[in-house]
């Protein structure tokens, strides 16, 4: 009832003096902090009980430079091995301005998964958001499309050893592997790896330990109380 | 000191949360994982430890090598799925490491890689800190250089700040929306928090928004004109892409000094001169050093000026292209591309050395918050419409300055093209034009009404703070789970 009070209350400029419009301004001032830092409190709070997106399985370990696509082609490899929960997988290909990407997993023809990438990705991995299933697949075939237009170029990586491969389009690869990611959600969320996450945050900086960790919290809260204060005093 | 007590507490806040908010991004990114920041790291190197300028060509220094190696840089860099050092003994073998760097001679690094032919000032200014912390490792020498590089984060938010202010004078509250929402805007925190040029050009560009805003509402006096002359100057010495903003500098100055001119008569035009004299001083000093030692008169710089290639309209066509949909009769550059979606999309997050983004969902969902600014910025633009006319000069040169900085890396990505299709297409070289988000945002503000315009303001400024927050939560997650 406060908070509707706070916001509904509408006072016209004849009614009351300039004191009372200010109060009623900071009210709402007061009310939109009070929504929008509980709002954010709780976004982050369930993003941290999220699982962080884990590797569950890697098609090979080489990252041999395979060759450079400069037309849109297709590249099917078989024998591979989806795990269950893969909710994205991730090709090795280097690109600029990434081409549209699309993946599709095969088995005896049967379209188990698939997902799209839009252009516009850059680096030298393309992830693809694929429709998880409950159980692991070995034998599939794994396609991906890359569409490129004008001057795109992609350059692959992978395995350039294995022969199982068929590929339409213009490709200038040999007979190889994509090196391909399984990608799924781990077991453990955020929350419970909070204190490994802390660890690690802890090396390979200036002054290691894991207080810089807390230093960035309370930094970060005084960012969060200086803002709040700034703007509690100013906007009215 | 009058001035400093002059400026509003409200923008020593924006000053301190931005620079606070760097000093955390400084903190949570691995030593050298931002875009070039092991070659800035040689330059200061070379010019604190030897005094001289280094160049392309050669290998970073054996300390430098030596750290870049310990801490998986080759990597890690632009592999999402390495995360950088995490067990004990890995940290065992960096501190040895960097131990045997630092005993290593100062001999400084005559390799910088691109960062050679920048100018030298942002890396002299590096050199206090660095000169400051001898005796220490290289990793702590690069948080130190990192703080001070949060610190120009500061004075680039309490520029916005100031300028938003000169901007609209008539709505004091709106100044801290626009303030603050700089002062949080992820891109920042996190190229602030890095040993980076274009921490310096921000704060630059900021303060040249801000005086050309306070020339043009409190006139064109000698002062004045010697301070612009000398911010134009300084952007000159930071970075090569503040080239790309001098066109609408010189513009603003010569406005300025003509219609100062109407009142003042000669004494404007003495006082246009000197401020013109200033601000090319840099670029007459560089070429004439070069031509009285033989070598070609824009030295290193001319390197990035060969290559060109194609006819001048098609380079135009391109540099359109780069930042918006084809026009027909245009040559398709980025078939199957929407540029301008691309920005975006990297402006909600590409973190690292461009290996860091959001989900796609991410980029998706901040469609709605930006449409709905961007919905009531129009608004609070068409209630303002005549006093944007009577500003018409003032919004040109704002203008020039925009499509100035956004042709040179159009143009800068050309020369790389087609061989590599847009190389600059990298937010962080838009960022010297915040102090113009500043605006936009408070004006959205003010679009809401006066009723409502503060309760809209609080609630973009909490949208830049979760942007932010996130976005550190991306690069924890990207380098530390």
């Amino acid at each position: 009832m406060w908070l509707l009070a706070r916001l509904t209350v509408d006072v016209g400029p004849g009614m009351v003096g300039a004191g009372l419009r200010h109060r009623i301004i900071l009210g709402r001032v007061s009310v939109a902090l009070a929504i929008s830092l509980t709002v954010l409190a709780a976004a982050i709070a369930i993003v941290l009980l999220q699982a962080p997106i884990t590797v569950a399985g890697i098609n090979t370990a080489e990252q041999a430079f395979l060759g450079t696509i400069h037309r849109s082609a297709e590249v099917c490899q078989r024998n591979e091995a989806l795990p269950r929960d893969t909710s994205a997988i991730r090709l090795r290909i280097f690109t600029q301005i990434g081409p549209r990407v699309t993946v599709e997993v095969l088995s005896h023809g049967r379209v188990l998964t698939s997902g799209e990438q839009r252009s516009g990705w850059t680096g030298g991995v393309v992830t693809v958001p694929v429709r998880p299933l409950s159980r692991s697949m070995s034998g599939v075939q794994l396609c991906s499309s890359f569409l490129l237009n004008g001057n795109e170029t992609a350059s692959i990586v992978g395995s350039p050893a294995a022969r199982i491969v068929t590929a339409s389009g213009h490709v200038v690869v040999s007979p190889a592997r994509v090196r391909v990611e399984y990608l799924r959600p781990g077991r453990s969320s955020w929350w419970s790896l909070a204190l490994v996450v802390a660890r690690h945050m802890g090396l390979g900086h200036a002054g290691s330990g894991t207080w810089s960790v807390l230093l960035v919290l309370l930094l970060m809260a005084g960012v969060v109380l200086l803002c709040s204060r700034t703007m509690l005093r100013q906007l009215r | 000191m009058r001035a400093l007590r002059r400026i509003p507490a409200a923008a020593w806040c924006c000053a301190i949360v931005a620079c606070v908010n760097a000093a955390c991004w400084s903190i949570i990114t691995p030593p050298f994982q931002v875009p070039d920041e092991p070659e800035h790291v040689a330059y200061v190197k070379q010019l604190a430890e030897t005094g001289q300028l280094p160049t392309k060509r050669g290998k970073f220094s054996f300390e430098e090598g030596l750290a870049l190696e310990a801490v998986r840089l080759q990597t890690v860099a632009e592999e999402p799925e390495f995360h950088t050092i995490s067990s004990r003994a890995q940290q065992q073998q960096l501190q040895r490491d960097l131990l045997q760097g630092e005993r290593a001679p100062a001999e400084g690094s005559q390799f910088a890689g691109v960062a050679a032919s920048e100018p030298p000032l942002y890396y002299a200014l590096q050199a206090i800190p660095f000169s400051l912390s001898a005796g220490t490792t290289l990793l702590d020498r690069v948080e130190l250089m990192r703080l001070l590089s949060a610190l120009m984060g500061g004075l680039t938010a309490l520029f916005a700040f100031l300028f938003v202010r000169e901007t609209l004078p008539g709505a004091p509250w709106a100044w801290t929306v626009g303030g603050l929402s700089v002062a949080l805007a992820p891109l920042l925190g996190f190229m602030s928090g890095a040993v980076n040029p274009d921490a310096m050009l921000y704060a630059v560009s900021a303060a040249l928004f801000y005086c050309l805003a306070r020339a043009f509402r409190r006139g064109f006096t000698r002062r004045m004109a010697i301070v612009l002359g000398a911010v134009t100057a300084v952007g000159l010495m930071t970075k090569l892409n503040f080239v790309g903003l001098a066109p609408g500098a010189l513009l603003g100055l010569i406005i300025l000094g003509v219609r100062a001119a109407r009142t003042e008569g000669r004494a404007a035009y003495t006082s246009l001169a000197i401020a013109l004299a200033i601000a090319i001083s840099p670029v007459v000093v560089y070429v004439a050093v070069h031509v009285a030692s033989g070598a070609p008169a824009l030295g290193i710089v001319s390197g990035a000026s060969e290559g060109t290639h194609g006819s001048f309209l098609h380079e135009l066509g391109y540099i359109w292209q780069v930042y918006l949909p084809r026009l027909p009769g245009m040559q398709a550059d980025f078939p199957g591309v929407f540029t301008t979606r691309l920005w975006f999309d990297r402006y909600v997050g590409l973190y690292g050395w461009m290996d860091t983004p959001f989900p796609g969902w991410v980029d998706q969902l901040a469609l709605i918050p930006a449409g709905v600014i961007a919905g009531l910025f129009i608004r609070g633009v068409l209630a303002r419409a005549g006093a944007l006319r009577a500003r018409a000069a003032e919004l040109l040169v704002y203008c020039v300055i925009g499509l100035g900085l956004l042709a040179i890396i159009g143009a800068d990505s050309y020369i790389a093209f087609p061989k590599f299709n847009s190389e600059y297409s990298d937010v962080r070289y838009l960022l010297p034009l915040i102090p113009l988000l500043g605006v936009v945002l408070a004006l959205a503000a003010r679009g809401a009404g006066r009723r409502w315009g503060p309760a809209v303001g609080v609630v973009i400024v909490v949208l830049f703070l979760a942007h932010d927050i996130f976005s550190q939560l991306q690069e924890v997650a990207r380098y530390y789970s």
